[in-house]
């Protein structure tokens, strides 16, 4: 390969990378903020229904 | 009824951090500052296309350069301000810090990642291999695996209490690897370049691409934070709504974050 196609490789990889993240995070700031307050999303669903906390396990006959 | 405070402008929120028109206008300035971040990429780009000189040692592949050096260093500056936010944890224990953390631990992931990858392409042009294990990446590459932990660890520990205490420590220890990362290529003998000298174009095209970089990495956690700390909201209100769930499960939901 010759340096102009590692140099067009390294930034498209680089910005994509970059842009990709950050486009990632608006649309899920923007999906969080559309939702209805109270509302469960699916990140949150995930991480409640996990193992049990160790008050729990305290607690737990 | 009593509401639980939320960030989306219902209920008791307005009352107690703003007000509608605040929200408003907070909205547009955010938006503001995303439109000039990609318009400032996009003046980079066409400078580096029509104004920057090619290097005549090295030819096309020395304008990774321009990428590569902006990255490093908003990727130490990502690291540092999850080593402010532990030790503002540790200091306070405000959970904001930890969503801080939290938010600026994924970004200097993503940075130093692509530290490696554009670092890889400049390495296989300007010293013909792929991957060399000189100090200064084997330093990279140890910070990079140091904070891919730093952010795979925080979902493993359930007690919100127990993960702040933990990530802070860890993240305070592993901001060590910075300082070496910075001095191993003047301290000890490395194939990687310790300063490089530009021409005036290309100095100025080097400056030009900070803004943009620094920018982009700071939009990255200022959106990552507030997700966290919507997502914390949530939870705290979701769960002081059901008081029957009981403090047990109280407890859980409050570690539930990414």
């Amino acid at each position: 390969m010759t340096g102009q196609a590692y140099l067009l490789l390294a930034y498209i990889i680089g910005l994509s990378l970059l842009w990709g993240y950050a486009a990632a995070l608006l649309l899920s700031l923007r999906a969080a903020r559309q939702r209805p307050p109270g509302a469960v999303d699916g990140e949150s669903r995930r991480q409640s229904a996990r193992a049990p906390s160790i008050t729990q396990e305290r607690t737990a006959p | 009824m009593n509401r639980t405070p939320t960030l989306t402008g219902h209920g008791p929120w307005n009352a107690r951090w703003g007000t509608v028109g605040m929200q408003r206008l907070s909205a547009h300035l955010v938006r503001a500052y995303w439109l000039v971040t990609a318009a400032l990429f996009v003046a980079v780009i066409l400078m580096l296309v029509l104004y920057t000189p090619v290097d005549r040692g090295m030819g096309p592949v020395q304008k990774i350069f321009y990428l590569h050096l902006p990255v490093a260093i908003s990727g130490f500056l990502a690291a540092f301000v999850v080593f402010i936010a532990s030790v503002g944890y540790l200091w306070s224990r405000s959970m904001w810090w930890d969503d801080l953390a939290a938010a600026a631990g994924k970004v200097a992931v993503l940075y130093c990642a692509v530290i490696l990858l554009t670092g890889m392409f400049w390495g296989r042009s300007a010293w013909g291999v792929w991957w060399t294990w000189s100090p200064r990446l084997t330093f990279s590459l140890v910070l990079f695996l140091l904070y891919a932990v730093y952010v795979l660890i925080r979902p493993t520990i359930d007690s919100a209490e127990r993960r702040a205490v933990i990530c802070a420590v860890y993240g305070i220890i592993a901001f060590l690897d910075v300082p070496l990362v910075y001095l191993s290529v003047r301290l000890i003998p490395d194939i990687h370049p310790s300063s490089i000298s530009l021409e005036p174009a290309m100095r100025l095209s080097l400056l030009a691409w900070f803004p943009p970089v620094v920018m982009l990495m700071a939009g990255m956690i200022g959106t990552r934070y507030a997700l966290n700390r919507r997502l914390r909201s949530a939870e705290a209100g979701r769960f002081s709504e059901a008081p029957s769930a009981g403090a047990a499960i109280r407890v859980s939901a409050a570690g539930g974050h990414p």
